[in-house]
């Protein structure tokens, strides 16, 4: 059995998939959940790609939160049973973590103010517009994306949904969409993914 | 057999890490591209996710230009042979297409000559330090993966070549031998001389 370690910052934000996906597969892991500081500066500075989250696996270390997620996931057995399912999956998460993400964080980073205000108004309205109605399509099964049942995709869309864009733009994504609603809601009552919500640090991202 | 389409437009961009894995195995495939005769106003729509390329297998359609070329690459043997060295590829892969890529379309998007200029900067910056990592993360001879070609070395060769090109600074390879090499190799595979030197013409 492999030792596996999860190296993160505080809060939740890009690792908090790959521990969501640890908790529906009842896969043991090292959460490390470091403080700001030279330790952790060091660590990112000699990670694979200079960013947080790491994944280290039997003393290896590999980078890329969305890379880690994915293996996780093949190791939990929710990456999809075919390789048309799994690059499904894939095309789900790279549009919710590169796509939509990328626009939360280009309005993070803004320091201009009027281009701030414009730019949370375009997301939203992609977020809104598009992006639900392009994820609406790919729901195949009874509230999950892959016919042959949850992935994590599933797991996906609902961490960043409910972890990172509602509490960013303090409003609901899926307000307007009843079959992303209902998908979220299916995801949140998984027994492993309750208990996981419920028993985890509370943090602000 | 699957029939393949691939859809994309007139030039390379991010149609050709794939239309390199097609070469490679000298699968066959439909290598369609948006144009005059094929407007792609009129099929942005029935696109997955709204953007180009869209790779149809048997009548089906999939975006996202990484997530096609990891799927073409498991088909054809060039995604690695571990899942260790699956997340291994799969880490360079999003390096280089979510890290700097995506800053080449913030450039190309940008229209205030100011910030241009500063996304640039950073671009050349953030490519230099990119480089320096892989160099590490290169485990092979003349490749990433101890177990040989992969699709990480073919997007490596595709951003190096095709993507920052002779558009910024030079680099100089010689800080980074490893990288050099896996370039080499990948650009004496025959098949890919052979699609380079048929391939249509473009800038970009």
């Amino acid at each position: 059995m492999p030792e596996y370690k999860l190296y993160y910052g505080k809060g939740k934000g890009y690792g908090e998939l790959s521990r969501m996906l640890f908790a529906l597969g009842e896969l043991e892991f090292t959460d490390v959940r470091m403080e700001d500081g030279d330790e952790k500066t060091k660590l990112i500075n000699n990670s694979p790609y200079g960013a947080n989250p790491n994944f280290e696996i039997d003393g290896v270390m590999y980078g890329k939160n969305v890379a880690i997620a994915r293996y996780v996931a093949k190791k939990v057995d929710l990456y999809g049973k075919t390789d048309i399912d799994q690059l499904k999956t894939d095309a789900i998460v790279d549009y919710v973590y590169q796509d939509i993400a990328g626009k939360l964080l280009s309005i993070y980073f803004e320091k201009d103010e009027e281009k701030k205000a414009k730019l949370i108004e375009e997301g939203k309205d992609f977020v809104k517009n598009t992006a639900v109605g392009k994820l609406e399509k790919q729901i195949e099964g009874e509230n999950t994306f892959l016919a042959s049942g949850l992935s994590w995709a599933d797991v996906a869309v609902f961490n960043f949904f409910h972890d990172l864009y509602t509490p960013f733009f303090k409003e609901d994504a899926f307000e307007g969409s009843p079959i992303l609603k209902k998908h979220s809601e299916h995801v949140a009552s998984l027994p492993l993914l309750k208990k996981h919500l419920e028993t985890r640090a509370v943090t602000e991202f | 057999m699957p029939s393949y389409k691939l859809y994309y437009g007139k030039g390379k961009g991010l149609g050709e890490l794939s239309r390199y894995l097609f070469a490679i195995k000298q699968q066959a495939y439909e290598d369609i591209r948006f144009g005059d005769d094929l407007k792609w106003e009129d099929h942005k729509a029935s696109a997955p996710y709204g953007k180009m390329p869209f790779l149809e297998v048997d009548g089906q359609r999939f975006g996202q230009s990484a997530c096609i070329a990891r799927f073409l690459a498991n088909q054809f043997g060039l995604a690695g042979k571990t899942d260790l060295e699956k997340l291994k590829a799969d880490g360079i892969i999003d390096c280089i297409h979510k890290d700097i890529l995506s800053k080449f379309m913030s450039l190309y998007m940008e229209k205030d000559e100011e910030r241009k200029a500063n996304i640039k900067k950073d671009l050349i910056t953030n490519t230099a330090e990119m480089y320096k990592k892989l160099e590490e993360q290169a485990e092979g001879d003349n490749t990433f993966l101890k177990s040989g070609l992969s699709w990480a070395d073919v997007c490596f060769f595709n951003f190096h070549c095709d993507f920052y090109g002779d558009r910024f600074d030079k680099i100089d390879l010689a800080q980074t031998p490893k990288l050099k090499k896996i370039i080499d190799n990948v650009a004496a595979n025959q098949h890919i001389k052979n699609w380079i030197a048929k391939r249509p013409e473009s800038e970009f």
